[in-house]
């Protein structure tokens, strides 16, 4: 059984243009001790279908579907059954860790508030509790009791993932986690993910923009477009073969290194503009791009099927 | 103590004697020392001033966050309040008031301790405004941590500055207001203030006969308190504010 089992999910924002569907029912999987990546261009709906899944999204935003974990549905939960769960089952690394610390506080002190919050601990067992996750995370004792603008932009951004893990979760949801950081910031940071991972038996669900990020680290791969989930399948399939027309772009739009010295390399983008999520197109979301478009794709919404073994795909005409 | 004198007794053979090393601020019509008055009358001004702000931070405090971190209907109607607040003239009120309910030192206390706390509700909530919106308070409320968690451990500590700056000009509008209060005659009669002090040199007619020692003093003295606090606060608000502008008066 999947550890959060997310059932047609559909969250919507209120605006004056009208109700904007940034996530429109998407049906997902997190199995345990995975790594689950997802994907997709800014403004398609990832970092809300990820916050939506604690419902952390602003007040007046329309949430329906089911996200099963332990067989409750987290949707119908009041914030005090959530108050529960966050944090000390399901966590979550924000985007911009950068700015997600209160800078009148000491780096130690906010990590030991998480713990202080879920667990009967006194305030010198959370402190020394949040030392050693800093210290795991390479962060030397003496930058522990510094305050957050005194620290560089990757330490709190380990900072940020030693505090979700503060309490043990199960599933650590990680928002963009490398996105402002230089490659080898990145590098560390996604490979500190992969050991805690390993080693806590974690279950990860990642969300980038990058594909190749995604890959690294990622054992299934998810592919938005435009609030919808258009491929999903193991990482290894979807770098073989991808089938949905946008994710083929997106590889394509990736330069490749390794190549044989006769191979030619076309880098190619995609062209056109992601679609408004107020007035998305009818039928297949991403037809007006699409370079294989036909008749079908503009009149008939498209569906999840298994196209190979665990492979899903989202296109009239894969 | 500092003054070898009693402020409240005086002896007929020294009245409205000028300043001199037995009294060196000179004596009322009475012949009472008023170095001593004026020693004694600045307990009754910095004790009203300073409790009238602290119930001012205290109820301006409260209302800000509220309305601050909730908004709503409710936050718009406790908003419209301090508007009322802001614009009653506030002399004539007080004076009404103090002369239904007796001019009294808890009650003068009272009065301008209600009166003093929409400006800061107003700075209050405009900072808790967009302090919510910051990310940090998202990570702290995707800790599972209740609005009071996030209200007293997150909120609060930022806007402490910012309610230090406003209390203390507050202070000063109180202390000033008192010494009006005073001066027109709805002081404590049993407590001396500094106000007190320039009733009576004003009532024993001490400008026409150039008494001046009667009623500079008292009057350096409530200037220079008001302009202190005055100076602090408004140089903390430059220090704490945010918006960056720098008000020096």
């Amino acid at each position: 059984m999947d550890l959060v089992e997310i059932n047609n999910l559909t969250t919507c924002y209120p605006t004056e243009s009208g109700e904007v569907k940034a996530v429109d029912g998407v049906s997902l999987g997190i199995r345990r001790n995975e790594t689950l990546g997802l994907v997709g261009e800014s403004g398609c709906g990832k970092s809300t279908l990820a916050l939506s899944i604690l419902k952390l999204v602003p007040l007046g935003t329309k949430i329906s579907g089911n996200v099963l974990y332990q067989g409750k549905d987290l949707v119908q939960m009041n914030d005090s059954e959530l108050s529960r769960i966050r944090w000390k089952k399901i966590s979550l690394v924000h985007q911009g860790a950068m700015s997600a610390f209160n800078p009148l506080q000491r780096c130690k002190d906010q990590v030991a508030e998480a713990i202080l919050i879920h667990e009967n601990s006194s305030k010198s067992e959370a402190q020394a509790r949040a030392t050693e996750l800093l210290r795991m995370m390479g962060i030397d004792s003496q930058s522990v009791d510094k305050y957050p603008h005194e620290l560089s932009g990757g330490m709190k951004q380990r900072a940020m993932i030693a505090m979700s893990i503060a309490c043990n979760p199960e599933l650590v949801i990680a928002d963009e986690p490398t996105t402002a950081l230089d490659v080898i910031m990145q590098d560390q940071v996604l490979s500190i993910m992969q050991n805690l991972q390993r080693k806590l038996g974690l279950s990860i669900l990642f969300v980038s923009h990058s594909l190749m990020t995604v890959g690294d680290i990622c054992s299934r791969i998810a592919v938005m477009y435009a609030g919808k989930l258009v491929e999903l399948a193991d990482a290894t399939s979807i770098f073989k073969h991808s089938y949905h027309p946008y994710t083929q772009g997106l590889m394509a739009s990736n330069p490749r290194i390794r190549m044989s010295k006769d191979e030619k390399f076309e880098w190619s983008s995609i062209t056109g503009e992601p679609p408004s999520l107020s007035r998305p197109p009818a039928g297949c979301r991403f037809h007006p791009r699409c370079p294989y478009c036909q008749d079908v794709c503009k009149r008939e919404e498209t569906r999840m099927r298994e196209i190979e073994n665990g492979h899903y795909v989202a296109c009239h005409i894969a | 103590m500092l003054v070898p004198y009693n402020p409240q007794m005086g002896t007929l053979e020294e009245v409205l004697l000028p300043p001199s090393p037995q009294h060196p601020f000179g004596t009322d019509e009475v012949g009472r020392d008023l170095l001593a008055q004026c020693i004694h009358g600045s307990r009754a001004s910095l004790l009203v001033g300073i409790s009238a702000g602290l119930i001012s931070a205290l109820i301006g405090a409260s209302v800000g966050l509220l309305a601050g971190f909730y908004g709503g209907r409710g936050g718009e109607l406790l908003m419209r309040i301090a508007d009322a607040f802001l614009v009653i003239p506030s002399l004539p009120l007080i004076l009404v008031l103090l002369f239904l309910i007796g001019p009294r030192m808890d009650h003068t206390i009272m009065i301008l301790g209600i009166l003093g706390w929409p400006g800061i509700s107003r700075v209050v909530r405009s900072q808790v405004l967009s302090l919510k919106e910051r990310l940090f308070v998202e990570r702290v409320r995707s800790f599972g941590a209740s609005d009071s968690h996030v209200i007293m451990h997150h909120i609060f500590p930022s806007v402490m500055p910012i309610i230090t700056a406003n209390t203390i000009l507050v202070t000063a509008v109180a202390i000033l207001s008192e010494s009006t209060l005073s001066f027109l005659g709805l002081g404590d009669p049993l407590f001396l203030s500094w106000g007190t002090i320039l009733h009576y040199s004003f009532l024993s007619g001490a400008i026409t006969i150039g008494a001046y020692w009667y009623f500079f003093p008292p009057g350096l003295l409530i200037m220079s308190t008001v302009l202190y606090f005055t100076f602090v606060g408004n140089r903390l608000n430059a220090i704490f504010n945010p918006s960056g502008r720098r008000r020096w008066i």
